[in-house]
């Protein structure tokens, strides 16, 4: 702040810009010389100068409090819909997510999604993002899709060598009494994604993802994702999910018999 | 530019969504807000200066999505606030039961009108020029200075005196 005429206010908002060292050094000097003589200006000073607390320090606590993997979660969503949203240019640029959403529940998003989900923490937020988006899909979303065994076969054959799995058969992805209905490639960040969708009459939507990855092997584990259950697992350079509404141990069994069958897979 | 703004947003969600929470006082809102600011931010990549402070843009797109679109479609729609008295306190006393002053400091800036209690936070906690604090919440530098005069002559007021 510089002259007197723009602040042309009290002395408080003065003495408070002098606290703050926002007073250039004209006006700084003027107000000193005021304050050494002026001792009711000076006690009035001296009672502003009590509100000099460590803010930054009592703010902290409250920056810790951020839902820090929330936020980030929000952050690879909002990127993501963002780019897919982008592809399609004439789409309105209002409600960007809801956009995104349209696309996928309709399974029309076969270019790209973009995203930081392999980023600084690891292999978590590409399950987050598998499990917002399997969110969207009703049985109806699948249950339009017609079951061709030759035309799954020939999908799972392009998430194959998009994914640069050795081998990818009906055989070995197959769930008991569950259907297959769709195979496709997506792609995060620079990375392809495998996702072969199934429809359980009882559970509704199932979802098998893949994605290549630098992480170690990991046998199957499982957790929640926004409300849906998940088993997980890593072998081969490729990181694996299951996820849909099933019980935890129900997917767990089929995890490990997937991951079996994977591993069983003649190179 | 745009991959500027992409790659920086990342580093300021927390303090995004802390001023947020001292506009809101509802950690939902608070969230919400910073996506609704991470999305506009990105549809308007192209109108972030590079070299000038991100952190600043970003904090003035949030306050501007608050007081047009989300403050007045809570009052609009009758829903009103959260009490500001607990929300601050509470998030911020689980990890400092201990600092007792600092909680003072929190209860006293929280207990400012929302205009006074914004400047001050931006000032204050985030340690802005009254330059920058004009620029994000659009007003005239005169106003900065009499809003921080006047929260500053209710902050130094002791307890038994407010």
């Amino acid at each position: 702040m510089s002259r007197d005429e723009d602040i042309g206010q009290s002395d408080d908002a003065r003495l408070v810009a002098y606290l703050d060292g926002e007073l250039n050094a004209e006006d700084r000097e003027r107000l000193e010389k005021r304050l050494a003589a002026d001792p009711a200006l000076s006690a009035h000073y001296d009672f502003l100068s009590r509100s000099n607390f460590a803010y930054e320090e009592a703010f902290a606590p409250l920056l810790d409090a951020a839902p820090a993997a929330s936020l980030d979660a929000m952050l690879a969503r909002v990127t993501a819909a963002k780019v897919a949203v982008s592809s399609r240019s004439h789409r309105s640029r209002r409600g960007l997510i809801a956009a995104s959403v349209a696309l996928l529940a309709v399974g029309a998003l076969g270019d790209r999604v973009v995203g930081g989900f392999m980023g600084a923490e690891g292999n978590a937020h590409w399950r987050t993002a598998v499990a917002e988006y399997l969110k969207l899909y009703t049985p109806q979303t699948l249950a339009v899709m017609t079951d061709d065994a030759a035309e799954r076969a020939q999908e799972l054959g392009v998430v194959q060598s998009g994914i640069a799995l050795p081998d990818l058969r009906p055989e070995a992805i197959a769930l008991p009494g569950i259907a297959l209905k769709q195979a496709q490639l997506l792609q995060y960040d620079g990375k392809a994604l495998g996702q072969i969708l199934y429809l359980d009459a009882r559970y509704g939507p199932t979802a098998l993802c893949i994605m290549q990855s630098s992480l170690p092997g990991a046998p199957v584990d499982t957790e929640r994702r926004r409300g849906l259950n998940v088993a997980y697992w890593s072998f081969a350079g490729h990181a694996f999910m299951l996820i849909g509404r099933q019980p935890k141990e129900q997917l767990s069994t089929f995890a490990q018999s997937i991951a079996r069958r994977l591993a069983n897979t003649p190179a | 530019m745009k991959n500027e703004v992409q790659a920086g947003l990342s580093t300021h969600l927390r303090r995004l969504w802390r001023y947020g929470m001292v506009l809101s006082a509802n950690s939902d809102v608070a969230e919400d807000l910073v996506q609704a600011t991470c999305v506009r931010a990105l549809e308007r990549a192209g109108q972030y200066e590079p070299g000038t402070r991100l952190d600043r843009w970003l904090f003035s797109i949030l306050h501007s999505i608050w007081l047009n679109d989300v403050r007045s479609r809570r009052i609009r729609m009758g829903q009103g606030f959260v009490d500001a008295e607990t929300a601050l306190v509470t998030d911020g006393l689980a990890a400092a039961e201990n600092q007792v002053m600092a909680n003072e400091v929190l209860r006293r800036v929280e207990a400012l009108p929302e205009a006074q209690r914004s400047t001050v936070f931006l000032a204050y906690v985030e340690g802005m020029s009254y330059r920058e604090v004009a620029e994000i919440l659009e007003i005239p530098i005169g106003t900065v200075m009499s809003r921080l005069a006047t929260a500053r002559g209710k902050l130094a007021l002791k307890d038994d005196a407010r």
